[in-house]
């Protein structure tokens, strides 16, 4: 059963054996959270927007006509909802989704110089987690879900060359930081 | 002429440089200290990135939310059954009624010819107008009234008692 695609577990669900959804939130609760806590920064937050999110995709079941990929309509969705939430709590989501110009004073709570090499990647998802939402919702979906910018551009419904100018940006705070702890000088 | 800048090095990181680009990459990459340490950086950033953590919610999430889904498919039941036997009700009332009123003029029909039928029905509109007439008139339309609001309490109560009941199960 869990073997199953997306659009046949969809379609026994309209057939009315609501029980199979369970393998849809099993499939997608990790990746969906994680984006959603990246976005929120906040665990609870981000569980309750979850569940929210879950519930609306089985309500709306049947508008989801399998023009595009079920993952890229629930992240859609995802993506929307957490959108909602923070424009809800008046987190200035313009201000706050545009600017990196204050990325470069990021500090991890690991420090990178003090770290062993085997601990880039542990460092780097600590910097991830302080991006603002728009940039860090492009490096979640790109690197965790697998998505190819096309997908993301529907998810967060901008155009492809605005998601590759987001992503190269976030890679290139990322390296900027990197550069400041001299990660170079541990390269040569 | 090629620029090494970041952008570019990104393009080439997502192999999205045409063949004649990569190849003047290449050569100017050969030849630059700085921007081949630069590409390094950005090369860790890209490795490091596609190792990025996935998070996971809470142990038993997904019950909760195969719980919230059955409650609602189960509301949304209960609300159609309650509604169906209230109406179920009304429609009995009614044809009770109509019964009544079809078995009255078929008994007249039996035991008179069409011209007595005509004036039976006749008479049979006109005393039902006299009713009708008597209960919104005088005291009737009080004792009409005291019917009807005691109807509508009654009615209020156990939908407002199948709403409450429906909330409690949902919350829990």
């Amino acid at each position: 059963m869990k073997n199953l695609s997306d659009l046949e577990i969809i379609k026994s669900v309209r057939n009315g054996n609501s029980t199979d959804y369970s393998i849809i939130v099993n499939r997608y609760k990790n990746k969906a959270f994680s984006l959603l806590k990246r976005m929120l920064k906040n665990n609870m937050e981000a569980e309750e927007v979850l569940q929210d999110c879950f519930l609306k995709a089985f309500r709306a079941l049947d508008s989801f006509k399998g023009d595009s990929k079920f993952s890229t309509w629930f992240y859609r969705i995802v993506y929307n909802t957490a959108l909602t939430r923070l424009s809800q709590k008046k987190r200035k989501i313009e201000n706050e989704m545009n600017s990196l110009d204050n990325f470069s004073e990021l500090h991890s709570r690991y420090d990178y110089n003090e770290c062993e090499r085997k601990d880039l990647s542990e460092f780097i998802n600590s910097l991830v987690e302080q991006l603002p939402s728009k940039y860090s919702s492009v490096l979640n979906l790109f690197y965790l879900q697998g998505m190819s910018c096309e997908e993301i551009s529907e998810v967060m419904d901008t155009s492809v060359a605005n998601i590759k100018v987001l992503l190269h940006r976030s890679r290139n705070a990322l390296k900027d930081v990197l550069v400041k702890k001299n990660y170079l000088e541990e390269l040569s | 002429m090629i620029e090494l800048n970041d952008d570019i090095l990104n393009k080439y990181l997502d192999e999205e440089l045409e063949q004649a680009e990569l190849l003047k990459v290449l050569e100017l990459l050969k030849e630059s200290a700085e921007a081949r340490n630069r590409l390094r950086v950005l090369q860790a950033v890209h490795s490091g990135l596609k190792e990025m953590k996935e998070y996971s919610p809470s142990e038993g999430f997904t019950s909760i939310i195969m719980g919230k889904l059955y409650s609602k498919v189960k509301s949304k039941k209960d609300q159609k059954i309650f509604i169906y036997s209230v109406s179920g009700v009304f429609i009995v009332l009614c044809l009770i009624i109509a019964g009544i009123a079809l078995s009255i003029i078929s008994n007249s029909v039996a035991a008179s010819s069409s011209d007595e039928l005509n004036q039976n029905i006749i008479s049979y509109s006109e005393k039902i107008a006299g009713i009708i007439r008597s209960i919104f008139s005088g005291s009737g339309i009080s004792i009409f009234g005291s019917v009807l609001s005691l109807g509508i309490i009654i009615f209020s109560y156990f939908f407002f008692e199948f709403q409450k009941n429906l909330k409690t199960k949902q919350s829990k």
